[in-house]
């Protein structure tokens, strides 16, 4: 929900959409929201948060300019909101501003109720000077740097959440960007100028006819030299969308909108945007006195954004990148014409960028990975080391996590010590924590057992100690501890083996065998690497049936026996299944609850496997061809480009994949030979070079 | 498509006869550009379920 808790702002840029577009409905509207106004928008919101169980909200103080409120009134208007919201929903307070007024106490309020603040900055001092003027005419540009400074101090930094620019096709690009990752914000974001098909937006100074996407596009490329240092909310959304994942901004992608507006006066209305439409475009009818955020979310203008791919018109329907574009910001479709039936007026830039942002991530040569097993496997290793080196940078802050990753240093650079350091880096679920830590909450202690582990398999003397936050003391690739309680633990590694001491000087040695020492098993696998059965990791969680929990000793026993007469019936009916590209397609079981269907999972390395406690052999064997070809695919994605992200060749490789597992050679043939059809630029060389491949499968089994 | 895989197959196995060694752990610059684009592959995605980010335009 984004609060207008101030209706006037003291800067007059001439491209704000609250004051200088088509909806002037700020001048009929409170200065300032009022403490019963507030009070009542708590409500309404703490109402509809218990109804639809919400386990998250995010409010955003906005106006005008909301710092014009004053620290005193933002102070009641964050205590009312925290009181009424925090114990139904975790509460996420923001404040968007121009920054010209922030002061030290400003942020004391801030600070004590954690508000993030972003602020607008459109570049250097000349770039931000051509709009962003106070009411005098003179540069903000000072006074805004200034507030950035405050926010950097390191009682502040936790709040600066980041800078938002929009887009002046008269400024440099690459300036304005340097320009503001000298600020070094957490985040940054370009906005498109508010326009639509009635008021387009101003033409670049040449003759391209995707000048915002021309412009748009430098600023990726020197984001990339950069090593896309500082998150770009755009750029991070066609990424995400290109590779299969969600929108992450209203202004691109087909995620639907959730966005309520309140005024000072307590109206709720549609997205701000709206105002650049025509006058009342964003109204509903609604307010916080009258009605509750459940009416307004059954208002038709809010449904409209909600409805995905039927949501937009019919031209961006059947665009090929729509699902990345997702016809753009809502009302920049507008016109007197049709309303919002229309493509963004922003359209062929839209379909540029994302084209461009493809095209620049997509490596078209021909990746060694595809041409064996072992390529593939080293190729895997390498990205799992780099993930590692990118979590090992906050994890050092923490002296326990700095000596962990000397620890990983020092075996690493020892040739007896790395093979065994790559063995573990190579179990599946090591990826999926590094990938976790890097989204999300970092876990320190997963970072410390994986350095335990490979010290320990290397037989390297070391003694690791960090807080466990449960009692199970997981290793990877070798085992679990089932400790008395969380708290310090200690692994001593020494080179006839290892214990591992707790908080109150408890010791447990694993090769003794005790009792609260769990090893994995393994299915011995003639004439290959034994299988790991793994259902112990905590980061084995990654497939769509759930997992089994650890297994009793008895059904793991009959677990194993299943595994190990599937094992045979492979040797007798499919000898060289393994061998070739499928070489290490599975190297670690998961069980999954009874019932499940053999799957691989997401986000996990290559070589994991998950199944049924109660699986059949006969049921595996069958769909065992399909999964190898599953995973091939989709370990070949993580460390090579097969084609542009999101485009169609994509979907047919995946078919053509599970059609050959699945023996349907007659519709392999034919998804083959549409893939052979597309234009050459559709498949990478890498691409390509699998798509022979699995002709040359189809030829073999059925040729 | 003729493509010969053949040949630059036994080339890429002939690579792999000796143990190869990675790029040393502490070598590795994760915020280069050479690891930004690997591991954007993975990264990009932000999950099948999607995070719940400010989507709101006007504020990062």
């Amino acid at each position: 929900m984004v609060l207008k808790i101030h209706s006037r702002c003291n800067l007059a840029c001439d491209h704000c959409y609250v004051y200088e577009h088509a909806d002037q409905s700020w001048r009929a509207r409170p200065t300032v929201i009022t403490e019963e106004t507030v009070r009542q928008v708590a409500e309404r919101l703490a109402e509809y948060a218990k109804d639809r169980k919400l386990d998250s909200l995010c409010v955003i103080l906005h106006g005008g300019e909301p710092l014009l409120a004053g620290a005193a009134r933002l102070r009641t208007i964050c205590a009312e909101l925290s009181r009424r919201l925090s114990p139904i929903s975790a509460l996420d307070l923001r404040i968007h501003t121009n920054g010209v007024t922030l002061r030290p106490d400003h942020l004391a309020v801030f600070r004590e109720f954690g508000v993030k603040v972003s602020i607008s900055l459109d570049g250097d001092r000349a770039a931000n000077d051509r709009h962003r003027l106070d009411r005098r005419g003179r540069s903000s540009h000072d006074r805004v740097l200034r507030a950035i400074e405050l926010l950097r101090t390191p009682q502040n930094r936790h709040l600066y959440s980041g800078l938002l620019c929009t887009v002046d096709l008269a400024n440099d690009p690459v300036a304005v960007h340097d320009a503001l990752t000298a600020l070094e914000p957490p985040r940054i974001d370009y906005l498109l100028p508010h326009s639509t098909w009635e008021n387009p937006p101003p033409p670049g100074p040449g003759d391209s006819a995707t000048p915002y996407a021309d412009w748009l596009l430098k600023i990726f490329d020197r984001w990339e030299q950069q090593g896309r240092r500082i998150p770009v909310r755009t750029f991070d959304s066609v990424l995400s969308t290109l590779r299969g994942g969600p929108s992450l901004t209203e202004a691109l992608g087909l995620a639907p909108s959730d966005l309520a507006v309140v005024e000072t006066d307590g109206g709720i209305e549609q997205a701000d945007s709206l105002k650049t439409a025509y006058d009342g475009a964003p109204e509903t009818g609604y307010d916080v006195f009258r009605h509750g955020f459940e009416e307004f979310a059954g208002h038709p203008g809010v449904l409209a954004r909600q409805r995905g791919l039927d949501g937009v018109s019919a031209t961006c329907r059947s665009c090929p990148v729509v699902k990345s574009c997702g016809g753009g910001l809502y009302a920049h479709r507008y016109s007197a014409e049709r309303g919002f039936d229309n493509p963004s007026v922003y359209c062929a830039d839209l379909r540029a960028l994302v084209d461009g942002i493809a095209e620049r991530v997509t490596e078209r040569g021909v990746a060694a990975p595809v041409y064996n097993a072992g390529e593939l496997h080293f190729a895997q290793v390498d990205l799992v080391r780099t993930l590692l080196a990118r979590v090992s940078e906050s994890v050092k802050g923490d002296p326990a996590g700095h000596e962990a990753w000397r620890v990983l240093a020092r075996l690493d650079a020892d040739p007896a010590a790395a093979a065994h350091l790559d063995r573990v880096l190579a179990h599946p679920f090591v990826a999926t924590s590094l990938l976790r830590s890097l989204r999300g909450p970092q876990d320190t202690s997963r970072f410390m057992a994986l350095a335990a582990a490979a010290a320990v398999r290397a037989q390297a003397p070391v003694t690791l100690g960090w807080e466990q936050p449960g009692r199970r003391l997981y290793l990877p690739t070798l085992g679990t501890l089932t400790l008395p309680e969380p708290g310090h633990v200690e692994v001593e590694v020494t080179a006839d083996g290892h214990l591992i001491r707790d908080g109150r000087g408890r010791r447990w040695v694993p090769g003794e065998r005790p009792e609260a020492w769990r090893p994995l098993e393994t299915v011995a696998a003639p004439g290959g690497p034994p299988l790991l059965v793994d259902d112990a990791d905590p980061y084995r969680e990654c497939f769509a049936a759930p997992v089994a929990p650890p297994l009793e000793a008895s059904d793991l026993a009959v677990f194993r026996k299943r595994l190990s007469r599937t094992r045979e019936l492979l040797d007798e009916r499919r000898p060289r299944w393994s061998e070739g590209h499928y070489a290490g397609t599975v190297t670690t079981i998961v069980p999954l609850i009874a019932g499940a269907a053999p799957q691989t999972g997401a986000g996990h390395g290559l070589g994991a496997l998950g199944v049924a406690v109660d699986f059949e052999p006969e049921e595996l064997l069958r769909v065992l061809p399909r999964i190898a070809r599953e995973a091939r695919l989709a370990a070949l994605r993580r460390t090579a480009d097969l084609h542009p992200p999101g485009n169609r060749a994509g979907q047919l490789l995946n078919e053509a994949a599970g059609h050959l597992g699945d023996g349907e050679y007659r519709a392999a043939a034919r998804v083959l030979t549409e893939l052979t059809l597309l234009p050459a630029s559709e498949l990478t060389g890498t691409g390509a070079v699998l798509a022979a491949q699995l002709w040359g499968e189809w030829a073999q089994r059925h040729g | 498509m003729n493509l010969s895989v053949t040949a630059q197959e036994r080339r890429a196995a002939t690579s792999m006869s000796g143990r190869r060694r990675h790029v040393p752990l502490s070598a590795i610059d994760p915020r280069s550009f050479t690891a930004a684009r690997a591991t954007g592959r993975v990264m990009d995605p932000h999950g099948e379920r999607g995070v719940r980010p400010v989507t709101f335009d006007s504020a990062v």
